[in-house]
């Protein structure tokens, strides 16, 4: 397969640099708004405070009374944004232009459900945001007044700690969106900085009237030196969760909490499939097999797939795992198992210089095979074995 | 007057004794029941009777409804040798449940079941000092009280002494009164070698602690205000839902291999959500999130046993247990019915009486 490695690593220059005195929401709402007014697009897809104000909802809306109650950026990640988006348009492109305003790893979801041809992305500008992570849901639900206060303590003090595990080691808090980004990190003075990186979103800033003449470069640095940063505090995280989970009996320790309710699968913005293979009947035992296992080990656990079904995800899944935390925050037993996708990702993403979601058109890796270049290091079928792949 | 066998020392101790007898005797094949299997629990099949001391046969704890693992266990009605098989009450009547809609067979089980309880919910159990709680937990069974730690749906049980049960056992603070109910429990005693006494359990405490745990239900059913929830009230409770289903994935009525609600029909295209977008001026995304839940509850509200694991499945916490406990006394009362009191039992929705309902439907 060709190596995409390369792709989307140019950062745009420049931006839009608009007033947020009132912080990001209310001045993001407002640029909103000004595409619905405009007819930029006629509906918006972002997380709005529930009725009873303790969790938040993706909702479609265009209506004030609603954005009155958006949060671009709220406490917690409920439903993943490219689920949303997928329940939106997998069953054809939205016949209206709508926006998303989404996390990083929420739109990078939404690329890699593109690519699996479970979103439409005609008609939808896909706006992203500098991501601080988000809190446990667990936390924010015991107490919403209180996790709305220490989500916010915790942006203004670039504090990640009380952030989600696998958000306080994110590299990827800053993906640009192929369309349009709000940049915030080092962007001072009381503003946000809007990035476009599409045609797409450079007429959607020309349409509500903003000048793209920012330079981007202290943002963009910004984002370089917390890169970095996060790199050497995820290194030490994923060699804790590697230790803890090396060797067949320790991993089967930590999964051995397991209640098989598959609530980590099913919240999942990757794992699509309407009826998981793990969960049809062919991955069923008759009553004899229960038996005979039973009698040759002197006992079994049930469920018997719980190792199976793990893996099997994972070995479905893993190429695409944008390490969002929902399949975490949904174990009811507290598993550390977006933290143990998340390094396993990382590396079969590495195998294949493949980082999901970043553009639509790299191609997912196992849908494509490219002969000399295939897993040399591996298999080593190369055009001439002897001399490896760089002989031609 | 029953026949019933005390087993002196530590309960679990005297019930791993009396299956370890069975198997070793050939009576089974194999014990189902609660274990340990590692630092967590599960439930375990075992075959071999030096294997029988990782069973905890009264640990008050259910990390899974055991009549699913039963269903998978017994679909098809081919079990070939005998299982004894521990199980909790509201799990024997969830299995019953699941007999009546052909996913199981209780061809060759033996039951063994508890005077129960109750369990200690999820996070009780693996976040809080377990040994606290647990003994805590026995004090307060063992004074005939209802423990405060259990799950909300335990201290509302009314149904806490087993129906089908071969064996009826109660643990004691001097060991473990087991009472058999059936010719096969009897012979299981039996087997135990030990000489069995005539009597019956003492149902004064019984019946103490059920009146205890109905006057409860009366209070945290008026106190949840079903009747007032409308709507509105539906979407305020289940407005945090993520949509995991992880209720229904748990609940061992919900036996759909492809829930309704997960199928394509449930699925909209972007027509659809331009329509109601156009009518309301917002659209929740995903829909149907408190369509998933009546409807789950119009599913399966007749047959729910109350045994509490939607709650500790839920992520976020919604009271969904206490909700659909409510929704289904209310449902049965109309039938009267009792899920799982009876393995022969038609469930309600599948019969027609011709003059049923009449004061419902105002003839």
């Amino acid at each position: 397969m060709e190596k995409n490695m390369k792709a989307k690593t140019v950062t745009p220059s420049k931006g839009a640099l608009i007033p947020a005195s009132n912080g990001l929401n209310p001045a993001v709402l407002e640029v909103l708004k000004k595409g619905i007014e405009s007819g930029f697009f006629s509906a918006v897809l972002l997380p709005v405070k529930v009725p009873s104000d303790d969790s938040y909802a993706w909702v479609l809306t265009s209506q004030d009374s609603l954005l009155e109650k958006a949060n671009v950026l709220p406490p917690v990640m409920t439903v993943q944004g490219g689920k949303a988006l997928s329940s939106l348009t997998k069953h054809g492109a939205s016949k209206m232009k709508i926006a998303a305003v989404m996390r990083p790893c929420e739109i990078r979801a939404a690329i890699e459900l593109a690519k699996l041809k479970q979103i439409d992305l005609e008609n939808v500008l896909l706006i992203s945001m500098d991501c601080p992570g988000a809190l446990p849901i667990q936390n924010y639900v015991d107490n919403p007044i209180e996790g709305e206060k220490n989500f916010s303590d915790a942006v203004q003090n670039d504090d990640v700690e009380p952030m989600r595990p696998t958000c306080k080691t994110c590299t990827h808090f800053s993906i640009t969106s192929p369309d349009l980004h709000i940049a915030t990190m080092g962007v001072t003075g009381d503003s946000i900085l809007l990035v476009p990186s599409s045609a797409k979103g450079h007429s959607f800033l020309d349409e509500v009237g903003v000048n793209v003449e920012t330079d981007a470069s202290s943002w963009s640095s910004e984002i370089e030196k917390l890169t970095e940063a996060r790199k050497s505090s995820k290194q030490k995280a994923v060699a804790e969760i590697k230790e803890q989970t090396s060797g067949f009996a320790n991993f089967a320790e930590v999964l051995s909490k397991c209640i098989s309710c598959h609530n980590c699968m099913s919240v999942c913005p990757v794992c699509y499939c309407r009826r998981c293979y793990f969960e049809s009947d062919v991955s069923e035992l008759s009553t004899e097999q229960y038996m005979a296992r039973s009698a040759q080990k002197g006992s079994i656990r049930l469920s018997q797939d719980v190792l199976l079904f793990h893996l099997g995800r994972m070995s479905h899944m893993t190429m695409s795992c944008v390490s969002c935390g929902s399949c975490e925050d949904a174990c009811p037993v507290d598993i550390p198992i977006a933290q143990i996708f998340s390094a396993v990702g990382d590396d079969s993403q590495s195998l294949f210089e493949y980082i999901p979601g970043m553009s639509p058109d790299d191609p997912l890796p196992l849908r494509i095979f490219s002969k000399d270049k295939e897993l040399c290091d591996i298999e080593r079928i190369c055009a001439d074995p002897l001399k490896g792949c760089d002989s031609k | 007057m029953k026949k019933f066998l005390t087993i002196k020392g530590d309960a679990d101790t005297a019930i791993q004794g009396l299956l370890r007898s069975l198997l070793e005797k050939g009576e089974v094949g194999a014990v189902f029941g609660l274990g340990k299997s590692g630092d967590a629990i599960s439930y375990l099949v075992i075959s071999d009777p030096a294997k029988i001391d990782s069973l905890c046969p009264t640990l008050p704890f259910m990390p899974a409804n055991a009549a699913n693992h039963l269903s998978k266990i017994t679909a098809g009605g081919n079990l070939a040798e005998k299982i004894a098989v521990v199980i909790k009450p509201c799990e024997l009547r969830g299995f019953a449940e699941l007999v009546k809609r052909e996913s199981g067979s209780p061809k060759n089980l033996l039951f063994i079941s508890p005077v129960c309880g109750g369990v200690l919910d999820f996070d009780t159990f693996y976040k809080g000092d377990r040994d606290k709680e647990l003994s805590a937990y026995w004090n307060d069974v063992y004074s005939n009280e209802i423990p405060s730690n259990i799950r909300p749906t335990c201290s509302i049980c009314e149904y806490f002494e087993p129906f089908n049960a071969d064996i009826t056992f109660q643990p004691t603070t001097e060991g473990c009164e087991l009472y058999s109910n059936t010719p096969a429990g009897v012979g299981m005693l039996e087997s135990y070698g030990e000489k069995l006494s005539e009597g019956k359990l003492d149902n004064s405490r019984i019946e103490k602690l059920s009146s205890a745990r109905l006057s409860n239900r009366e209070k945290f059913f008026d106190g949840l205000k079903l009747e007032e929830m409308e709507i509105k009230g539906l979407v305020e409770a289940f407005g945090k839902c993520l949509g995991c289903h992880g209720c229904s994935s748990v609940c061992p009525i919900c036996y759909c291999a492809l829930c309704a609600f997960e199928a394509k029909e449930n699925e909209f295209k972007p027509e659809i959500f331009e329509k109601e977008l156009a009518k309301r001026g917002g659209v929740r995304v995903p829909p149907n999130t408190v369509f998933f839940h009546l409807g789950r509850i119009a599913h399966m509200a007749v047959s729910c046993v109350g045994c509490g694991m939607c709650s500790d499945a839920c992520p976020v916490d919604i009271p969904v247990a206490s909700i659909f406990t409510r929704a289904g006394d209310a449902v049965q009362k109309v039938f009267d019915y009792i899920p799982g009191e009876k393995f022969d039992e038609p469930v309600p929705l599948s019969t027609f009486i011709e003059d049923e309902l009449t004061e419902v439907e105002d003839s």
